[in-house]
C-alpha cells in the first residue's frame, strides 16, 4: 500500500507515470540548483562573520549567522522531504534554559548543516545546470539537421559542432536522441541518490537523536515533577482552605460551648449546632479533597466503570465504546480519569454537541501496551486550544506519563481529544 | 478592649467576633482580608488586631506582611498573629523589633477559650507570646555554635518558658521549683546571652529573640 506521499517522491523506479517522475526530478534538480546558488550566498556571509570574529566584531554576529544557516537548512529539509515523500526530523535541540547563544550554536549541529551546505554548492549547482543543459542542447542537436537541410546549398549549419554533410548531420540527430535518452533514465536516479544524500546531512545524526531523546526525557519529567507538585499545592490549599479551618472552627465552637457552660451565659445548644454544622462541612471537604486526588469510583470500580459513571453524569447522550481492554497502572487510570472528566466538561460547556463518543482501544507497540482513548462531539467544531486551560491541563497529565495528546476541532465540527499513552509507566 | 479582626474565613470570623463580644470585648471591625489593616486600626481608635497569616489574594503571608506594616507605623501595636502552622520565620519577622506585644499562635488555640482570651489580654498589656508548638520548633533548631548551646537544659526550660510569655510565679510551677531558682536561672541567662541592661522587661524580650536569631 503506498500514501500519497510515496507517489510524490522523486526517481522511484515502480512509479506508474514515468513523465511526470521525470518532471518531478528535473524540477528538483533545478531547485537544488538554486539552492545551491542561495547556499553561495549563505556561504559568503559565514564566511564574512569568521573572518570578522577574528577581530572580535564577528562574533556579534555569529547568532544572525547561525540563525542564516539553520533557516537555509529549513528549507533544505523542506524541499529534500517533499522529494522524497517523508519528513525530514530537525535536528537542533530545544534551547536549554537560560543557555546563552554560543551554546545554542554548539549543539554539535554545525559540522553536518555546513556539509549540506557545501554538498549543495558543489553537487546541487553542477546538477542543476545539467538537468537544464542536457535537453536544451539535447534538442538543438536533434533540430540541428534540419536547419542545415534547410539551408541553402553548401553552407554549413554551426551550433556547437558544424554540420557539413549528411554523415554529420545524421550524428548531430543520434547525440541529439542520445542526450535526451540518457536524461529520461538519468535524471529520476540522480535525483534519487542526491535526494538521499542530502537526507542523511540534514536528518539529525545519531548522536543528535540521542541528545534529543534525552532532552524531551528530561522535559517529560520536568513536567512530571510540575505537575506534582502543582497537584500537592492544589491539596494543601484544599486542605488548609477547607479542612483545616472547618476543624479549626470546630474546635473554636467547642471551646466557646465550654465556656458558655463555665459563664453560664449564652446558647450551648445553638453552639453547640455550629460546631456539628462545621464538622459536617469539615467531612465533606474531606470527601471532596479525597475524590480529587484519586477518585474512590476509580479505587473500587476500576477505569472502565468509572469512565462509565462520567459518560453517566452527562445531559447529552454519551456512549463509552471499548475495545480489547488490557490492564493499566492506577497513575494512568488517574490520567485518564481526570482527562476524560476536562474534555467531557469542555464538551459540555462550550460545543453545542447533542451527543458525545468516548472510545477507549488498547494496542500493542513494540511489545507494549498502549491505551488510546479518543472523546468525540458532534458540536460545532472551531475550538481554540489556546482559549481555556482545560486542554493544557490534559496534556501536561498525558505527558507526564509519556503519552500524546492530538487535538483537532475544524469549523462545523467534530471535536475530538485523542489521547494516547503506555499502559505501565 | 477594642478589637480588629483580620480572617478570610467566614465562620472563623463570625464565630471568633461572637466569642470575644460574649467576653465583654468589642469587636469594632472584621475584616476578610489584610488590605488596608493598619487604616481600620487607625478609623476605629482599636487597642488590638487579631490577624490570620494566610489570606487573599495570594494566600501566603498577607496577613502577616499587613501585620509588620501596621507596627512599622505604629511601633508596639498588640499584634496576635493566627498561624496555620508553624513557621518561625514569621515569629522572627514579628519579633525582630523587639517592642513586645506580639503574639503569634496557632489557628487551633482558639479552642482552648479561656488560655485565648488570657492570650489577648497578656499581648494587649505589652507581653510577647510564642505557640508552644513555636517555640518547640526554635529550640530543636538550635545550633551548637549558638549561644544558646552555653545554657543549662534546665536553663532553656526556662527560657522556652519565658518565651511563651510565662511570669517567673508561673514558670516555677511548671517546673516544680521555688520563683528565687527561676530568678537565678533567668540571671544566668542573661548573662550567658550577653544581656547586661537592667531594664527588666526588655530583657526578656532580648533573650527570646537571640532565640529567634540563633535558628
Amino acid at each position: 500500500m503506498s500514501s500519497p506521499e510515496d507517489a510524490g517522491s522523486v526517481g522511484r523506479p515502480h512509479d506508474a507515470k514515468p513523465l511526470r517522475r521525470l518532471a518531478r526530478s528535473a524540477r528538483y534538480l533545478l531547485g537544488g540548483g538554486l539552492a545551491g546558488l542561495h547556499g553561495l550566498l549563505v556561504l559568503a556571509f559565514l564566511v564574512l562573520v569568521a573572518a570578522l570574529s577574528l577581530v572580535g566584531v564577528g562574533l556579534l554576529l555569529a547568532g544572525t549567522a547561525s540563525g542564516l544557516l539553520r533557516r537555509w537548512c529549513g528549507a533544505e529539509r523542506g524541499r529534500v522531504g517533499r522529494a522524497l515523500g517523508r519528513r525530514i526530523g530537525s535536528p537542533y535541540l530545544p534551547p536549554a534554559p537560560g543557555a546563552g547563544p554560543a551554546r545554542r550554536i554548539a549543539d554539535g549541529t554545525l559540522p553536518r548543516d555546513l556539509a549540506a551546505l557545501l554538498q549543495r554548492i558543489v553537487v546541487g549547482i553542477p546538477l542543476g545546470a545539467v538537468s537544464i543543459l542536457v535537453p536544451v542542447l539535447s534538442v538543438q542537436a536533434l533540430a540541428l539537421p534540419a536547419y542545415w537541410w534547410a539551408m541553402p546549398d553548401g553552407k554549413p549549419a554551426e551550433q556547437f559542432f558544424v554540420i557539413t554533410s549528411w554523415w554529420l548531420a545524421a550524428a548531430s540527430g543520434l547525440i541529439g536522441l542520445a542526450g535526451l535518452a540518457a536524461w529520461w533514465f538519468a535524471v529520476p536516479a540522480v535525483a534519487a541518490a542526491d535526494a538521499k544524500l542530502l537526507e542523511r546531512l540534514l536528518a539529525p545524526g545519531r548522536d543528535q537523536e540521542l541528545r534529543l531523546r534525552a532532552r524531551m526525557e528530561e522535559q517529560r519529567r520536568r513536567s512530571a515533577v510540575d505537575l506534582h507538585s502543582a497537584e500537592l499545592r492544589r491539596i494543601e490549599r484544599d486542605l488548609h482552605d477547607a479542612a483545616q479551618n472547618r476543624l479549626v472552627a470546630v474546635s473554636m465552637f467547642i471551646g466557646t460551648a465550654q465556656r458558655q457552660l463555665t459563664t453560664g451565659k449564652g446558647d450551648i445548644a445553638t453552639t453547640l449546632a455550629k460546631a456539628q454544622d462545621a464538622s459536617r462541612d469539615a467531612l465533606a471537604e474531606m470527601r471532596r479533597i479525597i475524590r480529587g486526588v484519586y477518585p474512590p469510583a476509580l479505587a473500587e470500580e476500576g477505569l472502565v466503570p468509572a469512565l462509565g459513571m462520567l459518560a453517566d453524569r452527562m445531559q447529552i447522550p454519551t456512549r463509552l465504546h471499548i475495545e480489547a481492554p488490557a490492564p493499566t497502572a492506577a497513575s494512568v487510570d488517574a490520567a485518564l480519569y481526570f482527562s476524560v472528566a476536562e474534555a467531557l466538561t469542555n464538551v459540555a460547556k462550550h460545543s453545542g454537541a447533542t451527543t458525545c463518543d468516548i472510545h477507549l482501544t488498547w494496542t500493542e507497540d513494540h511489545g507494549d501496551m498502549r491505551v488510546i482513548t479518543t472523546v468525540t462531539d458532534n458540536g460545532h467544531g472551531g475550538a481554540e486550544p489556546a482559549k481555556g486551560t482545560g486542554l493544557s491541563g490534559i496534556e501536561s497529565r498525558i505527558e507526564a506519563l509519556g503519552g500524546t495528546v492530538a487535538f483537532t476541532s475544524p469549523p462545523g465540527g467534530p471535536t475530538a481529544v485523542r489521547m494516547e499513552l503506555p499502559c505501565e509507566s | 478592649m477594642r478589637v480588629v479582626i483580620a480572617e478570610d474565613d467566614t465562620l472563623l470570623r463570625e464565630g471568633l467576633a461572637a466569642l470575644l463580644a460574649a467576653e465583654g470585648i468589642d469587636v469594632v471591625a472584621a475584616r476578610p482580608d489584610a488590605e488596608g489593616l493598619h487604616e481600620t486600626i487607625e478609623e476605629s481608635a482599636a487597642d488590638l488586631a487579631i490577624v490570620d497569616v494566610r489570606m487573599p489574594p495570594t494566600y501566603t503571608d498577607e496577613g502577616l506582611r499587613a501585620a509588620m506594616q501596621v507596627r512599622a507605623l505604629r511601633p508596639g501595636f498588640p499584634m496576635l498573629v493566627l498561624s496555620a502552622h508553624v513557621e518561625t520565620k514569621y515569629a522572627g519577622d514579628l519579633l525582630a523589633d523587639g517592642a513586645g506585644a506580639v503574639g503569634y499562635l496557632l489557628k487551633e488555640r482558639v479552642g482552648a477559650v479561656e488560655d485565648f482570651l488570657r492570650t489577648i489580654d497578656r499581648v494587649a498589656r505589652g507581653e510577647t507570646v510564642l505557640d508552644p508548638e513555636v517555640v518547640t520548633t526554635l529550640m530543636r533548631r538550635t545550633r551548637v555554635s549558638s549561644p544558646l548551646a552555653a545554657l543549662t537544659a534546665r536553663e532553656r526550660d526556662v527560657l522556652q518558658l519565658m518565651a511563651q510569655g510565662h511570669r517567673n510565679a508561673d514558670i516555677a510551677a511548671e517546673l516544680h521549683v521555688t520563683e528565687a531558682a527561676i530568678h537565678k536561672h533567668i540571671r544566668n541567662i542573661f548573662t550567658k546571652l550577653g544581656l547586661l541592661t537592667d531594664e527588666a522587661g526588655h530583657r526578656r524580650v532580648l533573650a527570646v529573640l537571640t532565640y529567634l536569631r540563633e535558628q
